[in-house]
């Protein structure tokens, strides 16, 4: 049996959830450490496709003009990547997703789940990582000084 | 339903698109070793869809190499960590948000949510890795005569209230600035500069998870959805002058 939560739901454009219903979710920035929305800019043409269809994402991403996207992404990355190699760090070319995937399994292993995490769970695991040979390992393929 | 032999049914593109596959034969470019996945679809036929593999160069440039794929060719190609996690592309329908704006809007003030089907796998949702590209049908701006800036000069020279407020607003989605404009100005101006609006895809957010809103008579999530990672919600309908103050207050 599991946990069922208790929550207050305004309407959205398409109205309120209805009882009994399935729903993707993006309720606030996973952690606190994600923006809520990231545009692509210029928009991409895509093929319509109606509902809820699994996609490449990167391979979207590659679409774009100047990769915009890829480049907000980019420099969050990097601010991580700074924070555990020093202020001359950047993200190895290409790697973006695989250092985002890194760096969410090192906060994970080191006290940050992906689900309760706050704050200080966050401050706590980037320190402990900071001082992990394991979790510089795993990032350091990622970046170059 | 049956296809030519290249090309794939409906069904079968649903299935193939959701999963990552390793090359075990060349094809098109593709060597051996290559991982990849479906990346693209083109509709060839009335029940008859076209498929693309792409898989990204070995040279860590980020960019992908392309190969269409037909069915025979599936062959050639291995299944691999069924279970990663995954992206996927909503499509938002203008019925409810006129103007990709709106979204946003919303987004910012609410997060986002959307109705899948009861059967989809919410394990494959991996909270703040998989992301959900937003599309709509009005996504995209074609200027057929002359340019934006000459676009909002136009505007600029509109004696209508509400074309002022609008071209006051901060938008991050440029093109919904036009979208927003109250229809007759809207038509007036799309003629005038021949603009025209496609579908397309104009930003992603980070999921964090899938939800089932349970019934008033449940108590818990039912087995099979809690099995494939639905949690439970009972939800309180609110007012969105609620959401706003809430908003606000958390701000302030």
């Amino acid at each position: 049996m599991s946990e069922v939560v208790e929550r207050e739901v305004g309407p959205r454009g398409c109205g309120y959830p209805v009882e009994g219903g399935c729903y993707l979710e993006s309720i606030g920035g996973a952690g606190g450490m994600l923006p809520w929305f990231v545009p692509i800019e210029p928009p991409i043409p895509w093929h319509f496709f109606r509902g809820v269809t699994i996609v490449d994402g990167a391979y979207i991403l590659g679409q774009t003009e100047g990769k915009d996207a890829d480049y907000e992404r980019l420099k969050l990355m990097e601010e991580f990547a700074q924070i555990f190699f020093g202020e001359h760090a950047k993200i190895v070319q290409g790697h973006t997703e695989q250092f985002a995937r890194e760096l969410n399994f090192v906060l994970d292993e080191n006290g940050h789940p992906e689900e309760g995490g706050n704050e200080k769970t966050f401050a706590n695991a980037v320190s402990r990582a900071r001082e992990s040979k394991n979790s510089l390992r795993r990032l350091a393929p990622h970046v170059r000084v | 339903m049956k296809t030519n032999g290249k090309l794939f049914t409906l069904r079968e593109v649903e299935d193939l698109m959701a999963r990552r596959y390793e090359v075990t034969r060349r094809f098109g470019s593709m060597s051996v070793g290559d991982v990849g996945s479906i990346v693209d679809v083109r509709q060839q036929a009335v029940d008859g869809y076209l498929l693309i593999f792409g898989a990204p160069k070995r040279d860590n440039s980020g960019a992908y190499k392309l190969a269409p794929i037909t069915p025979r060719e599936m062959l050639f190609l291995r299944l691999v960590e069924v279970q990663e996690p995954v992206d996927v592309l909503v499509t938002c329908g203008e019925e409810f948000w006129a103007s990709p704006q709106i979204l946003i809007d919303e987004i910012k003030r609410m997060g986002f949510s959307h109705r899948i089907p009861n059967n989809f796998d919410a394990r494959r949702i991996r909270r703040g890795i998989s992301r959900a590209f937003l599309g709509h049908n009005r996504a995209v701006m074609q200027i057929g005569k002359g340019n934006y800036d000459a676009v909002l000069a136009y505007l600029a020279g509109v004696a209508e209230r509400e074309v002022q407020e609008i071209l006051q607003r901060e938008y991050i989605h440029e093109p919904s600035r036009i979208l927003d404009l109250p229809p007759a100005s809207r038509n007036k101006i799309c003629k005038r500069f021949r603009i025209t609006f496609e579908y397309g895809i104009f930003g992603y957010v980070y999921l964090t998870g899938c939800t089932y809103y349970v019934k008033p008579n449940e108590e818990s999530v039912p087995e099979e959805l809690a099995a494939r990672g639905y949690r439970g919600v009972r939800a309180t309908h609110i007012q969105e002058q609620a959401v706003r103050e809430h908003n606000e207050k958390e701000d302030a």
